[in-house]
């Protein structure tokens, strides 16, 4: 990947900043800078992608105005390598990737941006990265580490995690079969993440969002407008989601390319210019860069998980509401689940009303499929295991892989008149208690 | 109900020399007819579009013609019905009535589940449920200047146009003999209310005062003293028009011109029955529709209509201190049945017991005396 | 411990214990209520206003020049503001936008038109039932009639005698027909559900958008309606149907095409909230009507991710290329090219105009821009050359003016100090601010639009999806009435506004302490809902008064304590607080214990019961009482509960 392709989606982000509002430490004006050294001392061969993007004697710095290479502080003092840092709403302090020592697995670092050494928040198995903070502080990334060429549906697949500030316990809150990674945080709250749809053998990576507690998965770009891989989506100040591109072929070439939120699924096109380096020292390449100062900071959202439970409910609109090109009616939905090793099991069988709706209470944290049964029981849709419920939440979709963009029609789906049909659960579902 | 205009009525007058020509040439002229006569009649049906063959009440509106049937209310608009049913929010699927709100053109549909209000395609039913209607058995409805009245199985409802508020009269609150009516019509200072077994209740609407009209006889089936009051207490229906009160019962009828009452029995004048269902009133004719066919007559002058066998009809024609005409006509109405009609300038629409029929008026302009619809039989 | 001592603490403990045990028994035989456990609070029934003069909306509040409706003079050099919170219509010199004179309306002047010469000024004034007319020239008013209720909006339309004035009335659900001049009615012709504004249409039509849809049953899909009036016959032409449009306030004629453009809001209720993303509670939009069809389309003016909350005032340009549609919520002005929209219309499938609104991503076919405004943008309305669009500025008691050729503010009409000081005022814009619900696609109003309710019943997945609908609730009049909601859990506003309410709604922050505060003071400042019936009492009324009040039934027989109607709905506020159950329990609900509403206003407030299964006040004992546990009604009849329903109505 190229640094100045990462350089430009980050510049995207520094031009189109708004102003800073208040003179608070840093001066306004300062910027968080990832860079690489521009001549690396030796040739190590990557454990990561990480490990490419940010290798050995990487750094992030605070580049005070007037900017400049003589200006910096390095805020990754000790380290032998860091990058990817993500700067607080309130800039006061930033957090990055960052590993002590050569050998060392990637971890969550914090520093405060007025000065004083970094400190590890995670101690991840297989490591931590591409950290992004929630509007209550959580620190939100990406464990473990993928390996380079790991493919997107691993064994050990990454997944998004959450550290609530002060917390040392990250809460996992991604459960797809595939790998989820590059989380960033919109305005809106969601987090923003990528990620790839089956089939495995030629996964489409494209863009996802989560709340800040896991639920509620949902395409959000580039589902079916590209190939390739995507990385490092960051929402631009004007609103327009920018991410890196590599472009499929013999030269894998990596663009910066951008998605508007009016419609992300039919506005893709290349981010440019490319960004200057801002700092301009021959020393170093700049891999990225973000304002210091304050900014605004994303919409809360409480969540309405219930901790004590192993279940979620889903319920679907009309199951025949789909862009797949076989339209038969489904007369009943198989519900299937991720297992270990790839395989795919079938919690069981849930039957589809009149109306295309149906409602299922299913087991919470695990990925799910979906497999629509003609009258005969032959598969006419299937989606393979590839979004959950965490425990409690409520999904409702409006159809099975139905078009993107859509709200749902006002109708009441005749499937939410009966208590959920219970499919895969230990015990049979206890009826929801108001809460 | 609406009302005739004056242009209408002049139309009607002028059809009088036409239908006097219809006589055996060689022959002195009749005296003219206060009404029309009819030249022809077509017919309506399912094949036409009407949702069944019972057809409880009919009026024409302008340039449509609603029909109450027995499933949904239809209306002709040019060549063709379109039913409103209960699919369309209808609140029952038997019409038993219809009236126009002249300062709004809505109309009104009593059924026998509720009344409905019909304003440019929506339909808003009131029930006894949802409305303050005394009962959802409605045979009858009237339209005044601020209000809309139904005569109801419990009694009368008075619906305040402005405000939506109900009023309810029944025997508790009126002098109503009980509260199963009929029939209310109205005039510019009158209710007028047909009661089963009640005869007729007046409420003069500035004051609220109520008067009843029963028969002095006290005999429903026999009117032992002829012109002093109601022919019966039972009253099938009633029609105010151009001050002349028509009661309807099913033992004769009755008119009262705010004086004197007089009644008319088949026995004692060219009634066709004296089973009455239904009086439409124009001017100061009435157009009685009975179980036997329908008589037109302004009390002197006489024409009745009837099916004959065989085919065709016959219209017996008496006029005052004249023996009675009778001709044979090349077609009848669809049924002798008659339970509604509905008058305009060149036509009357009859609802029979088995079929929507239009009277062609004679001298009716050639453009006017074919429905393209409706085919003769 | 001496032996005094225990004798001191034993008397206290039993005098406790005596306490709670009378206070117990006080409370039940008071509330006439036997399934009431556990002593509830002694302010529940104690220390409460004795009147409703003592509650915050029957004492005075400040008053602001918030600008209502918009007229602008055939010359473009006037610009008429109708300012109703003072009772005040403001004229404006367009050039300097200078207020250079103010006329005294009574009675809430709301909607303005102008006739043809710009010389009569039309008012419609809200909370008088009346329509004014002014001369231009000294701003006096020279003529009065009287509406229905409640009228908002008002057009005139050339072409019988000196013209006629087409009316909405809110409150009467009615259009009121008018002869300008004189200024006398000539007719009330039936609307759908809160008639609030109107349109010249062409063929000298007029073109009446119903804010609320109709009231639907049960899964029934919610529509609202664009009446369409020939004024000069005095009938309504057709209702074109915006289904589950809701929240429509503005409407515009298209020149040089058949269309009536009224934006909307569309509501979802009837899908289970499980989440606010996708329009997945509302979405606004825009509907085209096409008058020479008799077809409608709804498109969205809304984004994938961003919503435009509660648009209200459209402005169309003369030549018919843009339409100017004011999102309230959102502060902005969306402007549609309605050429592109047209070619949009042109090609797509009846599939596609069907599901229209709900594809999320269609509004980049014709939204060219968002114009940023001041708080809460209501109505619009563009010179007569089309070069500036006016934005009243509701609650920053200002117009903007816009170059519509730049698309850039102009400047400014200054009408007030936007009322920064008033907590009420404040509280209003907290109410009606869009920018704290995820992604802006609702504000309080959206649901509440003036306090009041939009009729519709909602499914919060927060007790499972499908279970517990409830029929919104009524926040006018509501001060002293707490707890709130149907199952009167919440003991306060702060407390039903506060943290719950993002979790289970707006999927959002919460609202701050402050907006809280201002909030509350807000919603408590909003008298209850105008009665349908005003003026001396009727006989039916009074009688109904004493069927509400009766201790024995009509055949004479003893009406137990807790089943007469005030003992639970008890004056002033006609609530007891307490949660009842009333037999109304519905498969799907979890209790059918319920707060017991307050009655101020009821009649104006329906559907009715928990779950508004009840569309008028009669069905509530017609159909919803078969076992009298919601009042002995069995044994009354029809008349009686004509006059039961008659008294309510007067409250």
């Amino acid at each position: 990947m190229k640094p100045g392709v990462s350089l430009a989606v980050a510049g995207a982000c520094l031009l189109a900043a708004p102003a800073c509002r208040r003179q608070t430490p840093p001066p306004a004006g300062s910027l968080v800078i990832a860079q690489r050294p521009a001549f690396p001392a030796a040739s190590v061969h990557p454990r990561s992608a990480l490990d490419a993007r940010c290798p050995q004697g990487s750094r992030v710095v605070l580049a005070l105005p007037p900017l400049g290479p003589a200006n910096v502080h390095v805020l990754s003092k000790g380290l032998a390598a860091a990058g990817e840092p993500v700067v607080a709403p309130d800039g006061l302090r930033a957090v990055f990737a960052g590993k002590r020592a050569p050998g060392d697995a990637w971890q969550i670092w914090e520093v405060s941006l007025g000065g004083g050494e970094p400190h590890a928040l995670t101690s991840m198995p297989g490591g931590a990265a591409t950290p992004a903070l929630l509007a209550d502080g959580s620190v939100v990334f990406a464990s473990p580490v993928p390996a380079p060429g790991g493919g997107w549906f691993p064994k050990n697949p990454s997944a998004l995690w959450a550290l609530a500030p002060g917390g040392t316990a990250p809460k996992r809150l991604t459960w797809g079969a595939a790998s989820a990674a590059d989380p960033t945080v919109l305005r809106d709250g969601r987090i923003l993440f990528v990620s790839a749809m089956p089939p495995e053998a030629s996964p489409r990576v494209s863009l996802f969002t989560i709340y800040n507690d896991g639920s509620g998965v949902s395409p959000y770009a580039c589902q079916h407008d590209g190939a390739g891989e995507i990385s490092h989506p960051r929402e631009l100040s004007d609103g327009r989601i920018a991410f890196v591109s590599l472009v499929s072929g013999p030269a894998r070439t990596a663009i910066a390319e951008a998605v508007l939120p009016s419609r992300p699924w039919t506005s893709r096109q290349k981010l440019a210019p490319e960004a200057p380096p801002v700092l301009r020292d021959p020393a170093w390449v700049e891999v990225e860069s973000a304002p210091a100062g304050p900014r605004e900071k994303p919409m809360g959202r409480i969540s309405t998980l219930n901790a004590a439970k192993t279940s979620g409910v889903i319920f679907c609109i009309d199951a025949d509401h789909t862009t797949m090109e076989a339209r038969t009616h489904a007369e009943r939905i198989r519900i299937l689940a991720a297992g270990d090793g790839g395989m795919v099991r079938a919690l069981g069988e849930v039957p589809v009303k009149a109306d295309g709706s149906f409602m299922a209470e299913v087991p919470s944290d695990v990925a799910l499929g979906f497999e629509a049964l003609d009258a005969d029981g032959t598969v006419v849709r299937r989606v393979a295991p590839s979004i959950w419920v965490r425990p409690g939440e409520n999904r409702g979709c409006i159809g099975c892989h139905e078009p993107h963009g859509l709200a749902p029609r006002n109708r009441r789906p005749l499937a939410v008149k009966e208590p959920p049909a219970a499919v895969g659960l230990a015990a049979p579902a206890k009826a929801a208690k108001s809460s | 109900m609406t009302k005739t205009s004056a242009a209408a009525l002049l139309a009607c007058a002028a059809l009088l020399v036409p239908a006097g020509s219809l006589r055996a040439a060689g022959a002195a002229p009749a005296p003219t007819l206060p009404f029309p006569l009819i030249e022809r009649f077509e017919h309506f049906g399912p094949e036409q579009g009407l949702p069944a063959w019972k057809v409880h009440c009919v009026l024409a509106d302008g340039g449509r013609v609603w029909v109450g049937t027995t499933k949904g209310l239809a209306v002709l608009e040019g060549k063709t019905f379109r039913v409103i049913g209960t699919e369309q929010g209808l609140s029952h699927s038997v019409v038993t009535s219809l009236a126009i709100d002249p300062a709004t053109g809505d109309l009104w549909a009593g059924t026998l589940r509720g009344l409905n209000r019909i304003s440019a395609g929506k339909v808003e039913a009131f029930t006894q449920t949802n409305s303050g209607l005394p009962n959802n058995v409605v045979y009858s409805v009237a339209v005044g200047k601020d209000a809309v009245w139904a005569a109801t199985a419990a009694g009368v409802g008075r619906r305040d146009s402005k405000t939506g508020s109900w009023s309810l009269y029944d025997a508790t609150n009126t002098l109503m003999h009980e509260p199963w009516a009929y029939a209310v019509t109205l005039s510019p200072e009158k209710l007028y209310v047909g009661v089963w077994a009640g005869g007729i209740v007046e409420q003069d609407l500035a004051r609220g005062t109520w008067k009843e009209y029963r028969d002095p006889d006290g005999e429903f089936e026999l009117d032992l003293a002829p012109d002093d009051g109601p022919v019966s207490d039972i009253s099938s229906w009633a029609a105010w028009e151009d001050g002349i009160l028509w009661q309807a019962t099913y033992f004769g009828v009755a008119r009262y011109d705010g004086t004197r009452w007089k009644t008319y029995l088949e026995k004692k004048t060219p009634l066709v029955s004296n089973f009455v269902n239904f009086i439409a009133a124009k001017g100061r004719v009435a157009w009685i529709c009975t179980d036997r066919g329908l008589t037109v007559t302004d009390g002197a002058s006489w024409a009745t209509y009837k099916g004959a066998e065989g085919g065709g009809g016959t219209l017996e024609i008496t006029r005052p201190g004249a023996r009675s005409e009778k001709r044979r006509t090349a077609t009848a109405m669809s049924n002798d049945f008659v339970l509604g009609a509905s008058l305009t300038a060149n036509e009357v629409w009859l609802a029979t017991s088995h079929g929507l029929t239009r009277g062609v008026f004679a001298g009716t302009p050639p453009s006017e005396r074919t429905h393209t619809q409706g085919a003769p039989k | 411990m001496n032996a005094k001592a225990v004798a001191a603490a034993a008397a206290g403990v039993l005098l406790a214990l005596g306490a709670r045990v009378g206070a117990r028994d006080h409370m039940l035989r008071m509330s006439g209520r036997k399934d009431l456990t556990g002593v509830k609070n002694c302010l529940t029934c104690h220390f409460r206003p004795a009147s409703v003069a003592e509650l915050p909306w029957s004492k005075p509040r400040p008053h602001h020049p918030a600008p209502g409706g918009l007229a602008v003079s055939p010359d473009g050099g006037r610009l008429y503001v109708a300012l109703d919170d003072v009772d005040e219509v403001a004229e404006v010199d367009t050039a300097t936008r200078a207020v250079l004179r103010k006329a005294k309306v009574a009675g809430g002047p709301t909607g303005l038109a102008l006739d043809a010469s710009g010389r009569r000024l039309y008012v419609t004034c809200r909370s008088a039932d009346r329509v004014a007319a002014l001369d231009t020239a000294t701003l006096k008013e020279v003529e009065t009639a009287a509406v229905g209720t409640a009228p908002i909006g008002v057009a005139w339309i050339a072409g019988t005698g000196a013209g006629r004035l087409v009316v909405a009335n809110s409150g009467s659900d009615d259009v009121s027909v008018l002869s300008a001049s004189p200024l006398a009615s000539v007719g009330l012709l039936a609307a759908g559900r809160d008639p609030y504004a109107v349109a010249a249409a062409p063929g000298g039509g007029a073109a009446v958008v119903n804010r609320m849809a109709n009231l639907a049953r049960g899964d029934e899909v919610p529509a609202a309606e664009v009446t369409v009036v020939d004024p000069a016959a005095v009938r309504v032409v057709s209702r074109e149907k915006l289904e589950s449009g809701h929240l429509s306030e503005g409407i515009g004629a298209v020149p040089g095409r058949p269309w009536a453009l009224a934006p909307i809001l569309k509501v979802r209720n009837l899908v289970p909230i499980t989440h606010a993303a996708q329009g997945w509670v509302v979405s606004s939009g825009v509907a085209v009507c096409d008058l020479a069809k008799g077809s409608v389309v709804e498109l969205p003016l809304d984004e994938a991710n961003a919503y435009f909350a509660d648009p209200s005032g459209i402005a169309i340009e003369p030549a018919g290329k843009r339409a100017f549609i004011a999102s309230s919520g959102a502060n902005v002005v969306t402007v549609v090219d309605l050429a592109r929209l047209a070619r949009w219309l042109d090609t797509a499938g009846e599939d596609a105009r069907r599901g229209a609104i709900d594809d999320l991503q269609l509004s980049a076919e014709y939204v060219v821009a968002r114009i940023p405004t001041g708080s809460n943008p209501r109505q619009v309305a563009l010179s007569p050359d089309g070069r500036t669009l006016w934005v009243a500025e509701r609650l920053q008691d200002s117009v903007l003016a816009v170059d519509t050729s730049t698309l850039e503010p102009a400047g400014r009409v200054v009408l007030g100090d936007g009322g920064n000081d008033d907590p009420i005022r404040r509280g209003e814009r907290v109410f009606t601010r869009a920018a704290t619900t995820f992604q802006g696609q609702f504000s309080c109003r959206s649901c509440h639009p003036d306090g009041h309710v939009d009729g519709l019943a909602y499914d919060f997945d927060i007790d499972g999806v499908g279970r517990n609908i409830v029929d919104n609730r009524n926040l006018q009049g509501l001060a002293g009435t707490e707890p709130f909601k149907w199952t009167g859990l919440n003991p306060s506003l702060r407390v039903q506004c506060g943290p719950r309410f993002a979790k289970v709604l707006t999927r959002s922050d919460p609202f701050g302490e402050k907006d809280l505060d201002d909030l509350d003071a807000f919603i408590f400042s909003m008298p209850p809902t105008r009665s349908p019936s005003a003026g001396p009492w009727t006989e039916a009324q009074k009688r109904g008064r004493d069927l509400f009040f009766a201790t024995k039934t009509p055949e004479g027989r003893e009406i137990p304590y807790g089943s007469r109607c005030s003992t639970c709905h008890r004056p002033p506020l006609y609530t007891d607080r307490l949660p009842a159950d009333v037999g109304t329990k519905g498969p799907l609900d979890d209790t059918g214990r319920f707060d017991t509403p307050h009655l101020l206003g009821v009649a104006s407030s329906a559907p009715f019961l928990h779950d508004g299964r009840a569309a008028t006040l009669e069905e509530i004992w017609t159909v919803w009482n078969p076992k009298d546990e919601h009042g002995i009604t069995s044994g009354m009849n029809k008349i009686q509960l004509n006059d039961l329903v008659e008294y309510l109505k007067r409250l």
